[in-house]
């Protein structure tokens, strides 16, 4: 929700808008209208899941361990969702397990790509199984609008052509996507008094 | 309500995307002012953070037996609750510098989360200084799917 405020959704009116926040640790998808959630899903994938996979992959295929930064790095510079116009590659260092001494790999984007390949397509299907649960409205305004991208996780490479083919929507990027939880929750904070009522759960229930 | 002039003792508005990777924080009146990874290093020893953010960051995989760098959330969620107070604690006293503020905080979640791990969110922030009653931020409505709906349920998972 905060999400889609500091995306500069128009969350207020009567029209449907769609959010998908990938995180470090989750990734949440949701149609707003009206202010409130229509249809929402919530998956416990995210960065951290992506770094993972790629130590995981690494050490399957390289025997080589990698360090959390190092993986984080690697997803940032050749992670990606869909196929580059230019397939990259670099050089990552880890230990072999084999030997027990420090080692240097090359490895590709499309190795990459391989390797977090499945929690990129749980992200996918979250989107999916949202749209799906949209009512027939919302979901014609969301064709019309696009789906909007916001979070850490939508500045990987190629991830918006990945959705773009795989729902058929028209997708776009947040301006600011590392920022849009924040300047949300911010903007929530500047009309506290407004949005008091409506916004916040002092009182969570189990 | 724009300025008020009993917010500079009590402490400005703030809000805190308090994330796995990232935690940022926005002021009321100024913006985002901080953005810094949420990992804290502390002294095994006697429990002390070393460093906050940034710092600790580049600490991960980097430490000696006595010192141990944590990442205090984890899918979204709480993981380490003291350590999650103390980075709270070490942020909001680096935007206001105050020791006395008690700002009134506005805290995002991830919609997925249960009462409890929300319950743990909004006291981590109570303790760390902030307002009482600390804010949250979510989406409320019912959740048919996660994790602790999905245990309770028949099928073996």
């Amino acid at each position: 929700m905060a999400a889609a405020i500091g995306a500069g959704l128009p969350v207020q009116e009567p029209t449907g808008n769609m959010i998908v926040d990938i995180g470090g640790g989750t990734s949440e998808v949701a149609v707003i209208s009206l202010g409130g959630i229509v249809a929402s899903q919530s998956v416990r994938v995210g960065g951290d899941e992506l770094d993972d996979a790629i130590v995981q992959f690494i050490k399957k295929e390289y025997s080589l361990a990698l360090g959390e930064r190092t993986a984080e790095e690697v997803k940032i510079a050749l992670g990606s969702a869909w196929p580059l116009e230019e397939e990259l590659h670099a050089e990552i260092r880890g230990r072999d397990l084999v030997t027990g001494l420090p080692k240097t790999i090359v490895t590709t984007t499309e190795e990459i790509r391989e390797a977090i390949e499945e929690p990129v397509a749980s992200i996918v299907d979250a989107v999916k199984v949202t749209l799906d649960k949209t009512p027939p409205e919302l979901a014609a305004d969301i064709m019309e609008q696009g789906i909007v991208l916001a979070g850490g996780g939508a500045l990987l490479h190629g991830l918006s052509h990945r959705l773009e083919h795989e729902t058929g929507m028209p997708i776009v990027l947040a301006p600011n996507p590392l920022h849009c939880v924040a300047i949300g929750s911010g903007q929530a904070l500047e009309e506290f008094e407004a949005l008091k009522g409506v916004l916040f759960s002092s009182n969570p229930q189990a | 309500m724009s300025e008020n002039p009993l917010s500079s003792i009590m402490g400005r508005d703030m809000a805190v995307d308090l994330g796995t990777a990232n935690t940022l924080v926005y002021v009321r009146g100024r913006g985002i002012v901080l953005n810094e990874p949420s990992v804290v290093a502390v002294n095994v020893k006697d429990g002390r953070p070393l460093a906050v953010g940034l710092e600790a960051k580049r600490m991960i995989g980097r430490t000696p037996a006595h010192i141990q760098a944590i990442r205090p959330l984890k899918d979204g969620v709480i993981a380490d609750f003291d350590i999650c107070e103390k980075m709270l604690r070490y942020f909001i006293h680096r935007v206001h510098q105050r020791r006395f503020a008690k700002p009134r905080l506005v805290i995002c979640v991830p919609s997925g989360i249960t009462g409890v791990e929300q319950r743990a969110v909004q006291e981590a922030a109570e303790y760390a200084g902030a307002r009482k009653p600390a804010y949250i931020i979510e989406s409320p409505w019912p959740r048919p799917s996660g994790p602790a709906c999905r245990c309770r349920s028949p099928p073996a998972t």
